[in-house]
């Protein structure tokens, strides 16, 4: 049922418990509004504003001694603080690899927008 | 306290840890009341109030000034009480901010996801699951190099929807959106990867914000 490439890096999967794939026709694009608009969305985790990506690095911290980073983070996108304008932009998130945990940063140009727009 | 005025000022400009920096910082911190924990959201209202009321000085408040204002922009909660780190310290923001409307926001991002190619199904509250299959754009949603599949690619779309083979591309991007509401009356748009390579996850979050216009 999983992915047969690769799929098993990302999860500790366990024998018997593998969540089975939803059917891909149910991606069919539909967004139902109404109900949503009586309430308003949930309030953010504030958890989850503790990216391993924040983490200071100054002087006195040796060398590959980060903390561990919270299993409610991995995973979720992080964006750069730069000033504007910014010319390039760094999106990065942690994740897990078998014990280990993998911080991934993408810097990408920005595209620029002249009078021209696309 | 007992430290020479000038001599802070230069420290604090220099980034220099010193005992009169150090001081400085503990009393900023503890005027901001920023914890540690995961409780960093109370400090907001008093940061105006004591910005104004610690640094009244001309001197003092550009270099607090340019620090104060960086971090009333950053979106994340980073903690002031980083202690001797040059200005230059980077901040990283969970996902993408906005003061528009919920439904304003959804809009948006669902037209953005499908000018992309970007399937989706909501699961929840303000809460989608998208798909996203790297391929020729404009195709139908095709797999890379894939000889032995490309019959279907003439079939009809139901045959290619029930023998699945266009999802056995090793590059399948599926991840989840959550927007959720910032106690700044703000609204924040959460991206988690949920399955597919790093880097085409992100290269697929940097086209989705250029397709917002964030970028």
């Amino acid at each position: 049922m999983n992915n047969q490439y690769g799929n098993k890096q990302d999860e500790a999967t366990v024998m018997g418990f593998e969540v089975p794939r939803s059917p891909d026709s149910s991606y069919n694009n539909v967004y139902p509004g109404s109900e949503d608009e009586a309430r308003d969305p949930p309030v953010v985790p504030p958890h989850l504003h503790h990216p391993l990506l924040s983490y200071p690095a100054s002087r006195e911290t040796p060398p590959g001694s980060l903390p561990l980073p919270q299993n409610v983070i991995l995973n979720h996108l992080y964006i750069e603080n730069r000033e504007t304008p910014r010319s390039v932009v760094a999106l990065g998130f942690t994740h897990r690899f078998r014990s280990k945990y993998v911080t991934v940063v993408l810097y990408k140009p920005v595209p620029r927008r002249g009078s021209s727009s696309n | 306290m007992g430290f020479d005025r000038n001599q802070l000022i230069e420290s604090l400009c220099n980034g220099i840890q010193n005992e009169a920096t150090v001081a400085y910082y503990l009393l900023l911190d503890n005027r901001f009341r920023v914890s540690s924990g995961y409780l960093g959201a109370e400090f907001q209202e008093t940061v105006d109030s004591g910005l104004n009321h610690m640094h009244p000085s001309e001197p003092l408040s550009p270099a607090l000034g340019h620090r104060m204002t960086g971090y009333m922009d950053y979106q994340g909660l980073t903690q002031l009480g980083l202690r001797g780190q040059s200005p230059a310290e980077r901040k990283w923001a969970l996902g993408l901010q906005s003061r528009a409307h919920p439904r304003e926001i959804m809009t948006e991002v669902l037209k953005a996801l499908q000018e992309l190619n970007v399937c989706w199904k909501k699961i929840g509250h303000y809460n989608m699951k998208c798909r996203w299959i790297p391929g020729i754009p404009g195709h139908l949603e095709g797999m890379v190099n894939n000889a032995v599949h490309s019959s279907h690619y003439f079939g009809d779309e139901s045959s290619i929807i029930e023998n699945d083979g266009i999802i056995k591309s090793p590059n399948v991007i599926k991840f989840e959106l959550q927007l959720y509401k910032t106690p700044e009356e703000k609204y924040l748009l959460d991206l988690q990867r949920v399955q597919g390579p790093q880097f085409v996850f992100l290269d697929l979050c940097a086209t989705f914000l250029t397709q917002l216009r964030v970028l």
